[in-house]
């Protein structure tokens, strides 16, 4: 199944189905946990009305990371097997990765006002997701600098992988310096420090942001995919 | 005896890139004058002795990374455009070996004249004798994860006809947590407390950085030349 | 209902938790219609080179 999807026009196919419904799936996830998020979660009691925040920061900086391995693990499938797709899927990703990485940035310098008293602060989770937003326009420029699209591909490929260094120092800096930014509350291994009516919307909103990286991906994939097409009739009509 | 023959072949590639390195002296020349007008500008820019004192190693890495990356282009552009780097892939010798050798050289042309103009920091900056020796020991630690990393952003760019400003967009973000721990190695030094100091964490950074660029170095190569 | 009269009423935090939802909601939507335009724009780029190949 994977591998006879591996083709891009039967995936182009593919794409203009499952597209619209995974934005209407975005929508309508998105209008539920906004109805969770201003009505049916409690304050905090230490932080009072602007823990709504967290709401939609968490999973911008949740997907900020996951789109930079998903161009990770692409890229290391383009270097080993050379696939076009593998390609695709990272040079699309890198702008989408961008957005949510300058989001998850805004929001938390937003929130950082009323809880720290600052707006930013040189702070290592901070510094790094900074360095991750600086690292996706690096990316976004290599694959916009070079005419030979393939060229561009792989030179960013390789610029992905050396990037992911980056990765685990955002996951473990609150834990490995001591920083102002707060430590992970929910983790795969222990029960969540968060009351069940504050994880409900923050995990419709997370799943409403998943559905909404899906559609815009799904959507660049396309474009992408018609752009080859159109090199090619040029280059041949040049032959 | 074919394993030392590799080992030999590698020290004639050092020594090819050093010659040609002092043949060319024009760089090390513009490498000094830049490293000397670009801390004077920050000098005057501050006016405030006693701030550029504290801010002394900002100033002097700030200005050893820009003339670092200036550089940079002269080892791998000529040699990738008079053909020598594909040859010298042709002859055997493994991309890393290349890479490595390109980075001696560099180091070599950066610690001569350094070795020089530190003490000319050291008058300007009016710093201290301890503080000049943890700048030293910064600079012998740091500067070869730096000249790995330019090197390689110099790969990067190097088919690029606007590369200049690429080189600096996509590298840069690499110096980030080498300044950080430059800038912040040495205070502790100060006063002979040689345990808590962050010395170790530069040597890592470079045992990071060596198997990461050489990686990545490879790679490109191998794509510059398809 | 509580919740949000509270919320509404909590002055200061109240404009700082809109305006982030506002910018980031921006964001997202900004991409999207970024990417679907440009992606319209070379459908119908594509479409006119097919037809101008079925001229010929």
């Amino acid at each position: 199944m994977i591998f006879n999807l591996a083709n891009p026009l039967r995936f182009q196919r593919l794409i203009e189905k499952i597209e619209p419904i995974t934005f209407n799936i975005a929508i309508t996830l998105l209008l539920v946990g906004l109805f969770f998020c201003f009505f049916g979660s409690p304050p905090d009691y230490l932080q009072g009305e602007t823990v709504r925040i967290m709401y939609i920061h968490v999973p911008c900086a949740w997907f900020s990371l996951m789109i930079y391995s998903i161009i990770a693990l692409c890229s290391i499938f383009s270097i080993v097997f050379k696939h076009t797709l593998a390609d695709l899927i990272s040079r699309s990703c890198a702008p989408i990765g961008a957005c949510f990485t300058l989001a998850t940035l805004l929001s938390g310098s937003i929130w950082g006002k009323p809880t720290w008293g600052t707006w930013w602060v040189w702070d290592a989770r901070l510094t790094s997701e900074l360095v991750l937003l600086v690292i996706y326009l690096g990316l976004i420029i290599i694959n916009n600098a070079y005419e030979d699209k393939s060229k561009a591909d792989r030179y960013s490929s390789i610029l992905a992988i050396i990037g992911i260094i980056n990765l685990p120092i955002i996951k473990w800096s609150v834990d490995w310096w001591s920083t102002l930014h707060q430590p992970a509350s929910i983790s795969k291994f222990s029960s969540p420090s968060i009351d069940p009516s504050m994880l409900l919307p923050l995990f419709i909103m997370t799943f409403s942001f998943f559905f909404f990286f899906i559609s815009i991906l799904l959507v660049r994939v396309r474009g992408e995919i018609i752009q080859r097409k159109i090199e090619v009739i040029r280059f041949n009509r040049m032959v | 005896m074919g394993k030392y023959k590799v080992k030999l072949d590698f020290f004639k590639l050092v020594k090819r890139e050093i010659r040609i390195m002092l043949k060319n002296f024009s760089i090390i020349y513009s490498f000094s004058t830049f490293f000397v007008i670009a801390s004077l500008i920050f000098v005057f820019s501050v006016n405030d002795i006693s701030y550029v004192k504290i801010f002394y190693k900002s100033i002097v890495w700030i200005v050893l990374i820009f003339s670092i990356m200036l550089v940079s282009e002269n080892f791998l552009n000529e040699d990738f455009n008079d053909g020598s780097l594909k040859e010298l892939q042709f002859l055997g010798f493994s991309e890393e070996s290349i890479m490595v050798s390109k980075s001696i050289a560099m180091l070599v042309m950066i610690m001569i004249p350094m070795l020089f103009l530190v003490p000319l920091v050291f008058v300007f900056f009016q710093i201290t004798l301890y503080e000049l020796i943890s700048l030293v020991i910064n600079l012998f630690l740091a500067t070869p994860s730096l000249t790995l990393i330019s090197i390689l952003s110099s790969l990067f760019s190097v088919q690029l006809k606007r590369n200049k400003i690429i080189q600096f967009v996509i590298i840069l973000p690499f110096f980030i947590p080498m300044i950080i721990f430059t800038t912040s190695t040495g205070t502790s030094f100060e006063g002979y407390n040689l345990k808590e100091n962050q010395f170790l964490i530069l040597i890592g950074i470079f045992f990071i950085t060596l198997p990461v660029c050489l990686m990545a170095g490879r790679l490109i190569m191998r794509e510059i030349n398809k | 209902m509580n919740y949000f009269v509270n919320f509404i009423n909590s002055g200061d935090h109240f404009s700082y938790v809109l305006s982030s939802y506002l910018i980031v909601f921006f964001i997202i939507f900004l991409i999207f219609i970024l990417s679907n335009s440009k992606t319209k724009k070379l459908e119908k780029e594509f479409v006119n080179l097919i037809k101008n190949e079925e001229k010929k």
